[in-house]
C-alpha cells in the first residue's frame, strides 16, 4: 500500500514536471523585463467571483465547516492568505471586489491552444494609486484537478470522473501583474500546487500551505 | 544570393502593397486629437488634394463626437500613455468593446489620431477594417502643420482613389461571397478546326508488332494473310482533317463532338496482272468522336491560360470506297468480288491534350491519342475486327467564355 503511494506521488511529480516542460502557462508583455521591486506598491485584487471551491461537502466534512457558509469563509481566508503572503514581496495594498467588477472580461492567449479569461481594468482607467496590480483571473479549489483541463481547449472535454478519495489536494489560478499606470498585462500565468493527500486525512494546515505554496509558484512565474 | 534578395524584396513590396490603407475618391477624413491639435482640417483638406490630383473633393473634420466621448477618450488617453516604437499595431488595439464598435463602423471614412508622445508627434491611421491602427507615423514637434499634412498625404492617401459605395452597395458587397468560395460556374464553349497524322505505329513501340500488317498486300482484289486489322487492306498513315466543337464547365469537366476525316490507299500487289484494269483505288474515312474531357486550367499571366487535359471517346467510322477502272476495260471478275468493309466500325479512343488559350478567345489546341475501332464480335471473318491507331493533331480554336 505504502509502495504504490509512493508510486502515485512519484509519477504526480514526473507528470508536472513533464506539463511544466511541455506547454508555456505564461504570457508577458513587450515591456516586461523583471518583477516589481521589493518597495514597489502592488494593489491586490479581492477574489470575489474567481473563488471557486470544487467538492464542497468533502471540503466541509472535512473542516468541520457548515455547508453553507464554507464558500464565504475559505474565500475570505484565501484573500487574506493571499495578501500577507505577497507582502512579504511588496509593499501591498488591497484592492477591492467592487473595483474588480467594472473589470472587463476577456480572453488572453498563453500559447498555441491554451486560453485563460481574464479580468482587466479599462484602459485609462487607474485602480487606486498603486504602480502594480497583482491579479487573480480565476483561483480553483478542489481534488486531482489538472491545470490542463481547464485551460487547454483541445483537453476541454476531457470528462473527469467523482472520485470519493483524492490523491492531491489542487489549486490551480491564473493572474496577471498588472501595470496600472500604462494598463498594460505585464505578465500573465498559469499555476497548479498539488499536496498529496494521505488516507484521506486533511485539515486547514494542508489548506492554508497550499494555498501559501500557490501564492509562491506566482510570484515565482514572474 | 541575389535571387534570394529579389524574392525577399519582391515580398516586401507585396506586403507594403497589402497594407496599403484604401483611398476613396470624395472620401472623409476625422482628425480626432489627444492634446494638442496639430493640424487642421483645412491644411489637411488641402495636402490630399495637392499630392493626389484624383481625390476628388475630400471633407476633412474635427472629431469632436470622439474626443467628447468618454470611453473613447478614455482610450486616447490610453494611446498617450502607451505609444512607443517598440510596439506594433495590434498592442495599441483597444480593449473595450465600445471602442471597437466605434471603429467598426467608421464605414469609408479615415480616421487619424494624433497625440504628442515624448517630443514627437505620433500620427495613427485607423479605418474599419481593423481595431489596430492602419498606419504610424511619428514626426518632430519642429515640423510644422503643413508639411506633416503634405507627408501624411502623400504616405497614406497617395494610391488610385476609388469611388465611396452607397449603403446599399455596401451592404450588397459584404453579403458577397469570398472569390475563393464563389460558386459560379466558368463556362467555356469552343470550336475548331484543325490538322493531323494518323497512324497505325505507337511511336516507340517495337516494329515487329506492325511488320506483318504494314507489308500485307491484297491479292486479286481481295487476298490478304489476315484480315483482322483494317490495315492488312489499306494504308495506316494519312493526314486527318478534322472540325469539332465542345463545350466546359467550371474548367473543369467537358464534352467535344468532333468529325474527322482522312483517306487511305488500297495496299494492291502491284506485281498482280489483275490490277492493270485498275485506275485508283482508296477508302475515305470518316470518324465521329463523342469525348468526355477532364481539365485543369493553370495562369501563369492574365492573358493567358494553359489548359491540359485527358479525354476518353466513343468513335464511330464509316469507310467510302473511291475506285475507278482505266477508260475502256470492264472489271474483272476478281474486281466484281473485292472485300467489302463492314457497314460501320465503333470503339473508344484515349486522347492527352494541351489547349493554349491567348486573351480569353483564341486556343491553340494539340492533342495526341490512340483509338481502337472494330465490331462487336472478333472474328476472321469480318474485316477489321480489332483496328488500332495512334493519332497526333492541333487544331485552331475560338472559345466563348462566361461566368
Amino acid at each position: 500500500m505504502m509502495a504504490s503511494g509512493k508510486w502515485l506521488v512519484a509519477s504526480g511529480l514526473i507528470l508536472s514536471v513533464f506539463l511544466a516542460c511541455s506547454q508555456n502557462f505564461t504570457n508577458s508583455h513587450k515591456f516586461y523585463s523583471s518583477p516589481p521591486a521589493k518597495t514597489e506598491s502592488v494593489g491586490v485584487v479581492q477574489l470575489d467571483d474567481a473563488f471557486m471551491l470544487t467538492r464542497t461537502s468533502w471540503f466541509a466534512e472535512k473542516l468541520n465547516i457548515q455547508g453553507d457558509s464554507i464558500y464565504d469563509k475559505l474565500e475570505k481566508l484565501t484573500d487574506s492568505l493571499i495578501l500577507s503572503e505577497l507582502s512579504k514581496s511588496w509593499n501591498v495594498s488591497a484592492v477591492s471586489k467592487k473595483d474588480r467588477e467594472k473589470f472587463s472580461k476577456e480572453t488572453l492567449k498563453m500559447d498555441k491552444t491554451i486560453f485563460i479569461k481574464t479580468r482587466f481594468p479599462e484602459q485609462g482607467v487607474e485602480i487606486g494609486n498603486s504602480n502594480y496590480l497583482f491579479i487573480i483571473h480565476e483561483y480553483t479549489v478542489g481534488g486531482d484537478l489538472d491545470a490542463e483541463n481547464f485551460y487547454d481547449y483541445t483537453k476541454a472535454n476531457v470528462e473527469m470522473s467523482q472520485k470519493k478519495k483524492f490523491n492531491n489536494f489542487s489549486i490551480i489560478a491564473t493572474f496577471t501583474l498588472w501595470d496600472n499606470k500604462k494598463q498594460i498585462p505585464l505578465r500573465s500565468g498559469v499555476v497548479s500546487v498539488q499536496t498529496p493527500i494521505k488516507e484521506d486525512v486533511f485539515n486547514m494546515d494542508i489548506f492554508v500551505n497550499t494555498t501559501k505554496q500557490a501564492v509562491q509558484e506566482c510570484i515565482k512565474k514572474l | 544570393m541575389y535571387k534570394k534578395i529579389i524574392i525577399v524584396i519582391f515580398f516586401i513590396t507585396l506586403y507594403s502593397h497589402a497594407a496599403e490603407p484604401t483611398v476613396w475618391k470624395d472620401g472623409e477624413f476625422l482628425l480626432w486629437s489627444y492634446g494638442k491639435r496639430y493640424i487642421t482640417p483645412m491644411d489637411f483638406c488641402f495636402a490630399l488634394r495637392y499630392e493626389n490630383e484624383k481625390i476628388g473633393a475630400p471633407s476633412c473634420y474635427e472629431a469632436g463626437d470622439w474626443e467628447r466621448d468618454t470611453t473613447l477618450s478614455l482610450y486616447a488617453k490610453w494611446l498617450n500613455t502607451n505609444l512607443d516604437p517598440r510596439l506594433n499595431p495590434e498592442d495599441l488595439r483597444p480593449r473595450n468593446a465600445h471602442a471597437i464598435e466605434r471603429l467598426s463602423k467608421l464605414k469609408d471614412n479615415s480616421l487619424i489620431f494624433s497625440t504628442i508622445k515624448n517630443d514627437k508627434a505620433w500620427f495613427l491611421l485607423f479605418d474599419e477594417t481593423s481595431s489596430e491602427p492602419k498606419q504610424i507615423a511619428t514626426f518632430p514637434l519642429t515640423e510644422d502643420s503643413a508639411k506633416i499634412a503634405r507627408k501624411l498625404a502623400s504616405d497614406w492617401f497617395s494610391g488610385k482613389p476609388q469611388r465611396r459605395l452607397s449603403d446599399s452597395e455596401r451592404e450588397a458587397k459584404e453579403k458577397e461571397p469570398d472569390e475563393y468560395f464563389a460558386e459560379q460556374p466558368m463556362y467555356d464553349v469552343w470550336f475548331g478546326i484543325g490538322l493531323g497524322h494518323t497512324q497505325t505505329k505507337v511511336p516507340l513501340t517495337p516494329d515487329s508488332w506492325y511488320r506483318h500488317k504494314l507489308n500485307s498486300k491484297i491479292k486479286n482484289y481481295r487476298d490478304v494473310d489476315d484480315s483482322t486489322s483494317i490495315w492488312f487492306f489499306i494504308k495506316d498513315t494519312s493526314p486527318i482533317y478534322r472540325a469539332y466543337i465542345g463545350g466546359s464547365l467550371y474548367d473543369f469537366i467537358g464534352l467535344e463532338f468532333e468529325l474527322r476525316k482522312s483517306s487511305h490507299k488500297a495496299k494492291i500487289d502491284e506485281s498482280d496482272t489483275i490490277y492493270n484494269e485498275l485506275d485508283h483505288w482508296s477508302f475515305n474515312r470518316y470518324e465521329l468522336m463523342f469525348a468526355l474531357e477532364f481539365m485543369k486550367v493553370f495562369k501563369p499571366i492574365p492573358q493567358i491560360e494553359i489548359e491540359p487535359y485527358a479525354a476518353a471517346s466513343f468513335l464511330f467510322d464509316i469507310f467510302t470506297e473511291d475506285i475507278a477502272l482505266k477508260d475502256g476495260y470492264k472489271g474483272s471478275e476478281s474486281y466484281k468480288h473485292r472485300f467489302k468493309f463492314e457497314n460501320y466500325y465503333s470503339g473508344p479512343a484515349l486522347t492527352l491534350g494541351l489547349r493554349t488559350a491567348f486573351f480569353k478567345n483564341y486556343a491553340i489546341d494539340f492533342r495526341a491519342g490512340i483509338a481502337n475501332r472494330g465490331t462487336a464480335i472478333v472474328t476472321r471473318e469480318i474485316i477489321g475486327s480489332s483496328t488500332y491507331d495512334a493519332f497526333v493533331a492541333t487544331g485552331l480554336e475560338y472559345h466563348i467564355r462566361w461566368k
